[in-house]
């Protein structure tokens, strides 16, 4: 008798196993199906998950080290100007800068825009160039107006554009407050690049002044300040002490402000993959019956392979062996199906879950990204378990006498 | 004198002891079978035939006494190791064929060779020369269940025979055969016996153990050996 | 107690690997009573087939093990989004008091999982089985190795408080703070690499001289193995946090034996930790088969396999200390001075 190598035995396994399978197509058509469909949620979530957080780190990254607010009963109100020497004299501190934004509610479209200003002479200029659109940019001769005007000058996110189109003022938006005589018009002259829609999607960047005006900030106040510290294991030090010399003011440093985000999206996706928990011990019990109910057939079989010589071991391996092929292929079909759904399709359905609480949020980018690590995730929460349940019944089914099918039929 | 190479000692099998259906089905039975021997095991249906070939075959294991097989006494051994010594050397036709039926004729023939880990290669070379032998070659590809009656018989054979066991086991070979394929097996065992095989057959059949080829014929009745 | 994906994924796997290695060790504790090897009853029988089942599970239950490591690492690391101050798996497994013990549990199950696979590999040699009651009553000491580790996962888990400020690999692993974190790094390289070395050496005299031959000393040698790896594992260890990550990361401060696991280091601890823990677990298991002498064919087995394992272990030891030390040694070439 010649005996072939371990791995030559093992490769036989392997194939007897692949050629089992696919003899039994209809019986494992369903197992596949469910578990594809499983796994594809699962997948869906994680990535969805994963891409948002990746999302939020980049951007997070422009956040100010620390945010100060001032607080008046309990509810947070304008900062003066007079804070920021002594801010600025803490040691450590670079700079104090002061920040003037708020929120606009449009009623007619039933949105809500963030406004926030800043001199966007700066934004034409800077680094930020690059992130924003150009258009409408003011032509000395032919716009007139529209040069004297600089203070009511301002930049939107995408989404903001779109709807501000639809009502047909793409060139220049009318804002109107109660308080005010007539309308001030604001002229657009750029929108927000897409890769940073997440955040910027229903931005409108004001010129600073415009932005006092639509907001009704007085002139020597602003909405909060950003501190930045240079070094970053000062930052919490910094931010105590700004809380300790003055306790009306409230600081939340970059680092609280990245957890949340991490932790909200966290506990969402582990949220909705606890309710599918139910779904996947359903899909456990439905194998553990599968594998456990041999038919007469496969009995027989098992019978037949244990009389020619095989060892109970070899079998347990096959039986082992289809659950890992079954498993494996529905798991990577399900992953790619989730990767498609979420980066090509951006997961319609489930972002909603994740994201949004502005009529026009979630229309955002997700950045296709599937790290090998959410990968071996996925594989433990589809193939462990699915091997866990069958190996009893693989055992049992295994260790069937050889001696039935002399007997018997 | 040539060797035993299956030797039963003294074996009883008792099914379902200690239930109220329990059931012994071979009582104290010994024999030898010699080296390249026919012997025909005979017997009413109920006798413990097909059980004591079981025992010889080591597809199930003894209540009590002993097999040995090619001087291992397999009886006591774990069943990975029972296997081994079963698969090395021992053929075994069964009364019903027990192919599978949604294979090829090529794949039934080479399952004993899987767990061996014989390549491919290794294991379809081997089967060619056996399909060539039982006239099979133009069925390799065939599933089971579209082959006739005969053709199963064969492919039983080949499958008995891949792994060169030298002791070949048959049980009721004929019993669903007509008269023309129980001639036609006859050759085949004739042939076998004079390559060196040792076989040992069960059957009620006259036609088997009346044949001028068989060695010796034991009867079985009541789960013990009458002669 | 956070709800997150990697925990979700964490309790999901171990909850798998309690459940089955429960069903093996019912089932070893039946074969433990009622094993009689020349026993002709259905009962014997059937226990015989019963340890098909237990050798699977296990090797299910090391697979997991393995996959489980891997898994509480990066869960770690992705876990320090979330907590305040923690900046990679260091911060997570140090925010509350369960991590570190955790990770050194499943460290101990992990070596004590294949050593127990590889015993059990060796006994189905035989056809009598001969250490089969020893080997199912062991596995049975395993098995609250299994439990408690599982109870510490809901337990570190239940824990984690994302309010709560921890500190990071920085900190941790700072010579100026007490703790075995703190001991393992401020012991300073000058110390733990001739520490380490010599180890090395005691094993590879141990392999050259003593074992050479068939002396009488080869059996002292051997004996000497068990604990000459665990040591060599430890200072490992200790090396890889004060000496190797340095110039991973090329910064003298940051001494994380985590970071390096991750992507941004292309998976170099991946390969790292695989050698070491192979090279500890095969040279371990080497040194303990030298205490198996009755039966004598069993012993002959044992030596076969004590060869192939001292000679994986020796290997994969090789393959740490090239894979340990290239980033040491690129780092020479390329500047000509050392951090």
């Amino acid at each position: 008798m010649i005996s072939g190598s371990w791995f030559e035995r093992q490769k036989n396994i392997i194939d007897y196993s692949l050629q089992s399978l696919l003899r039994r197509r209809s019986k494992n058509i369903l197992i596949l199906i469910i578990f594809i469909l499983l796994v594809f949620a699962v997948s869906s979530v994680l990535f969805i998950t994963e891409s948002l957080t990746q999302e939020m780190m980049i951007t997070s990254n422009d956040l100010p080290d620390i945010t100060v607010q001032r607080i008046v009963g309990g509810r947070q109100a304008n900062v003066p100007a007079s804070y920021i020497p002594d801010i600025e004299e803490i040691p450590g501190v670079e700079a104090v800068e002061t920040r003037v934004w708020g929120y606009f509610y449009l009623a007619s479209l039933q949105a809500n825009f963030t406004i926030y200003g800043m001199d966007l002479n700066l934004l034409e200029e800077g680094e930020y160039q690059k992130i924003v659109n150009w258009k409408n940019v003011p032509d000395e001769s032919e716009n007139q107006i529209l040069s004297t005007r600089p203070d009511f000058r301002m930049i939107v996110g995408q989404g903001v554009f779109e709807l501000l189109r639809d009502i047909q003022m793409e060139k220049a938006y009318l804002f109107y407050q109660p308080t005010w005589e007539k309308p001030i018009p604001f002229d657009i002259i750029g929108t927000f690049k897409t890769e940073t829609e997440l955040q910027s999607n229903d931005m409108m960047i004001l010129q600073t002044e415009g932005a006092r005006r639509v907001l009704e900030l007085p002139p020597d106040e602003f909405t909060d300040m950003a501190v930045y510290v240079p070094n970053p294991e000062e930052i919490d030090n910094i931010a105590l002490k700004i809380r300790r010399y003055f306790p009306e003011l409230r600081t939340i440093t970059k680092a609280q402000i990245k957890n949340t985000y991490s932790s909200v999206f966290g506990w969402k996706s582990a949220f909705v993959l606890s309710s599918m928990l139910a779904a996947i011990f359903a899909f456990l019990i439905l194998i553990w019956d599968k594998a456990s109910g041999l038919s007469p057939e496969e009995k027989r079989e098992i019978g037949i392979l244990k009389a020619v010589g095989w060892d109970t071991d070899v079998l347990l391996s096959v039986k082992l062996w289809e659950g890992l092929i079954l498993s494996g292929v529905s798991s990577l079909a399900g992953i790619l199906l989730a990767y498609t759904y979420t980066f090509q399709l951006r997961a319609p359905g489930l972002r909603e879950i994740f994201i949004g609480w502005s009529a026009i949020y979630p229309s955002f980018q997700l950045i296709p990204d599937a790290d090998p690590k959410s990968l071996l995730l996925i594989i433990t929460i589809s193939v462990v378990p699915y091997l866990a349940v069958t190996v009893f019944p693989a055992w049992k089914a295994a260790i069937t006498d050889p001696d039935v099918v002399i007997r018997n039929i | 004198m040539a060797n035993p190479v299956v030797q039963a000692v003294n074996v009883t099998k008792t099914y379902n002891r200690g239930k109220p259906n329990e059931v012994t089905a071979v009582k104290h039975a010994s024999l030898k079978i010699d080296e390249g021997s026919l012997v025909v095991l005979k017997g009413p249906s109920g006798s413990g035939k097909t059980t004591l070939l079981s025992l010889i075959g080591c597809q199930t294991k003894p209540t009590r006494g002993e097999v040995i097989i090619r001087g291992k006494k397999v009886s006591k051994l774990p069943e990975k190791f029972m296997n081994q010594h079963k698969r090395r050397h021992i053929g075994f036709i069964f009364q019903h064929f027990q192919l599978i039926a949604g294979m090829s004729v090529l794949d039934n023939i080479v399952l004993p060779l899987i767990p061996e880990g014989v390549s491919p290669k290794a294991r379809n070379k081997r089967a060619d020369r056996l399909l060539e032998q039982f006239n099979l070659a133009h069925r390799r590809q065939f599933k089971i269940s579209s082959l006739s009656g005969g053709e199963q018989q064969r492919v039983a054979i080949a499958r008995a025979l891949i792994n060169n066991a030298g002791i070949l086991l048959a049980d009721e070979p004929t019993a669903h055969l007509d008269s023309k394929l129980t001639s036609d097996l006859l050759d085949y065992i004739e042939q076998l016996k004079q390559s060196g095989h040792t076989i040992l057959i069960t059957s009620h059949d006259p036609v088997i153990y009346q044949n001028p080829a068989v060695d010796r014929v034991l009867e079985m009745k009541d789960g013990q050996i009458t002669s | 107690m956070i709800l997150h994906p990697w925990i979700l994924g964490l309790i999901i796997g171990h909850s798998a690997l309690l459940a089955v290695f429960s069903l093996g060790v019912i089932n070893a504790w039946q074969i433990f009573r009622g094993w009689d090897y020349n026993s002709t009853e259905e009962k014997q029988f059937l226990l015989e087939k019963k340890t098909y089942l237990v050798s699977t599970v296990m090797n299910f239950a090391l697979f997991i093990q393995i996959l489980m490591l891997f898994l509480f690492e990066m869960a770690a690391d992705e876990l320090a989004n979330v907590l305040p101050g923690a900046m990679c798996a260091v911060g997570t497994l140090s925010s509350g008091s369960y991590g570190f013990p955790l990770l050194n549990l499943k460290i101990v199950s992990f070596f004590a999982y294949f050593i127990w696979l590889m015993i059990n590999y060796l006994d189905n040699l035989m056809e009598t089985y001969p250490l089969v009651r020893r080997k199912y009553l062991g596995l049975m000491l395993i098995y609250p190795l299994a439990v408690v580790e599982t109870a510490l996962l809901f337990m570190f888990a239940s824990d984690l408080d994302p309010s709560v400020i921890t500190s990071c690999c920085g900190s941790v692993y700072n010579e100026g703070t007490g703790g075995l974190g703190g001991s393992l790094a401020g012991a300073s390289a000058s110390f733990i690499l001739p520490l380490f070395f010599s180890i090395v050496i005691l094993l590879l005299i141990n392999r050259f001289v003593l074992n050479r031959r068939n002396t009488g000393r080869k059996r002292l040698g051997n004996l000497l193995e068990f604990p000459l790896w665990i040591a060599f594992f430890i200072t490992a260890i200790a090396v890889i946090i004060s000496f190797i990550s340095i110039y991973v990361y090329e910064m003298l401060s940051h001494k994380c034996p985590f970071c390096f696991m991750g992507a941004e280091y292309c998976y170099y601890g991946v390969p790292l930790y695989f050698f070491l823990f192979i090279a500890t677990a095969a040279g371990m298991t080497g040194g303990l088969l030298e205490m198996i002498e009755q039966p004598q064919a069993l012993k002959e087995k044992a030596g076969f396999l004590q060869k192939r394992m001292n000679a994986v272990s020796l290997w994969s030891m090789s393959a740490f200390i090239v894979t340990g030390f290239l980033p040491f040694v690129i780092y020479y070439i390329k500047t000509g001075r050392l951090i």
